[in-house]
């Protein structure tokens, strides 16, 4: 590379369209082919085994985009599962919220009892159903595969790739980055979720380019990327995957720390957004072209998860669709496990200043879905930069077109 | 959230306040391991996690302690830390 603002591209960047007909996008029909063409037959990251850490423990997760609510527990086997949060005698949603440990689940309205690894193991009253073989029943499973420490489900009834597939290059890319499902390399600082009234696409697009950061983040963090030698803070690596893409962000090499920011690292490491640490120990895939200016990388996981990995944190989003127009936009903040009181005040400095920038990310969306829906626009125009968008909507349209 | 009742001028003297002892209050805290450290030490330890939380307006220069180009903070919800590991 010859410059600063030079981008090194990788993968298949030809080809795309930066005009995107994004109006007739998010309307509600093609919402709902989107529901069955993408989001039922794709990987989705639904969790972390951060929040499952004993046999037994388990998490509840609605899901509004499928109609449904997921049971994910850790079994007396250690393994991780997914059920359909039901209750096969009349269907009642069998545990209501939350989360907890327990070595089994009873239902509320007429105590049938479930294991941690989703079979019936009680039927009350079990005479009046006679001959019926209810011994060999379980909960409704749902595709269920960790990488790290991610938890993954799939609700195709057979998945078209193994997950392994589905991360593409990816997939050995992160070891000893995340950890692995019964230790994790990172605590979690905080987790927050929002409803807004826009299309899932706007959610994704608003945190996968970094043209924006200078205009929407001029009050929270005017100065974190790019500096005087990259001012339009080109990113230095964009990487587009068959489905999933990766960029790494520029740091600024002039960043001002401000005074709280200084205190609050001081006695841990250096968290958001004061990029200048050493990255030596990060793996292959967190900062792959191994730029010297490198503040962190935007993963999208298509087609619903996007995550910044950082070189002692990470910030994880996602935009789980209710209908065309309205979305929960999720966040979950990750940092290296804090030992004492002085790394936990850098912690909740992280945590507040992270939450902050996310604020002002989401707030263009509500305005973008309306202004979209007026019919002034019908197509939006990509840059260069925003090629990560170009690429989330080939792969989406690509996948809407297969029957 | 409570910061969004105060301004910055409420805000300013318990920033400088802690801003100036912060070294000496870490070092009394770290000395305490983070599960089980004692009640008067528990009280220091949130008031500095607090400081950490509210100094963004005054470290940024801001006017207000919020901006008004952004998420209204009271539609986040916050989500409880998992009880998996209990009971």
């Amino acid at each position: 590379m010859n410059s600063p603002t030079d981008t090194r591209y990788l993968g298949n960047t030809g080809g795309l369209d930066p005009l995107v007909p994004l109006p007739a996008i998010i309307e509600p029909a093609h919402y709902e082919r989107e529901v069955e063409r993408i989001f039922r037959q794709s990987w989705l990251l639904v969790g972390n085994t951060y929040d499952l850490p004993l046999p037994g423990s388990y998490l509840v997760l609605d899901m509004p985009t499928f109609n449904t609510s997921l049971l994910i527990t850790r079994g007396h086997d250690n393994q991780i599962r997914a059920f359909h949060n039901i209750c096969i005698h009349r269907g009642n949603k069998l545990v209501r919220s939350g989360s907890g440990s327990r070595k089994t689940h009873s239902c509320g309205f007429h105590g049938w009892t479930y294991s941690a690894e989703g079979k019936l193991i009680g039927v009350t009253d079990r005479p009046m159903f006679g001959d019926m073989e209810l011994e060999k029943m379980s909960l409704p499973q749902v595709h269920c595969e960790t990488w790290h420490t991610h938890i993954f489900v799939n609700f195709a009834a057979q998945p078209s790739e193994t997950l392994t597939e589905w991360l593409d290059v990816m997939a050995p890319q992160y070891d000893g980055y995340f950890g692995t499902p019964d230790k994790n390399n990172f605590e979690k600082v905080n987790s927050f979720q929002v409803v807004t009234n826009g299309n899932w696409h706007l959610g994704v697009n608003a945190f996968t380019e970094g043209y924006h950061t200078m205009f929407i983040h001029r009050n929270t963090v005017p100065d974190y990327q790019g500096g005087r030698s990259n001012p339009m803070r080109h990113r230095p690596h964009m990487e587009l995957m068959k489905r999933h893409s990766r960029y790494s962000a520029p740091s600024n090499p002039d960043h001002r720390i401000t005074p709280a920011e200084d205190v609050c690292y001081r006695f841990g490491r250096k968290l958001f957004p004061e990029f200048r640490v050493d990255g030596s120990h990060l793996p292959k895939g967190v900062n792959p072209s191994k730029v010297d200016q490198w503040a962190f990388d935007v993963i999208e996981l298509f087609p619903n998860h996007v995550m910044l990995t950082g070189a002692h944190w990470h910030m994880h989003m996602w935009f789980w669709p209710i209908d065309a127009g309205r979305t929960i936009i999720r966040m979950d903040n990750y940092a290296y496990p804090a030992k004492n009181a002085g790394e936990k005040l850098g912690h909740s400095y992280f945590a507040a200043r992270g939450r902050e920038v996310f604020r002002e990310d989401i707030n263009t969306i509500e305005a973008t879905q309306t202004m979209l829906r007026s019919g002034g626009i019908d197509k939006i125009i990509l840059s260069r930069q925003e090629m990560a968008l170009q690429h989330h909507f080939r792969v989406a349209q690509q996948m809407v077109a297969q029957s | 959230m409570a910061l969004m009742g105060c301004s910055v001028d409420d805000l300013r003297p318990f920033y400088q306040a802690l801003m100036g002892r912060m070294d000496e209050i870490i070092a009394y805290l770290n000395q305490f391991p983070l599960d089980s450290m004692p009640e008067d030490a528990q009280n220091l330890f949130h008031l500095a996690l607090t400081w950490a939380e509210t100094a963004h307006p005054i470290d940024l220069g801001w006017k207000t302690t919020d901006i008004d180009d952004s998420f209204p903070a009271n539609r986040i919800e916050y989500l409880a830390p998992s009880r998996a590991a209990a009971s």
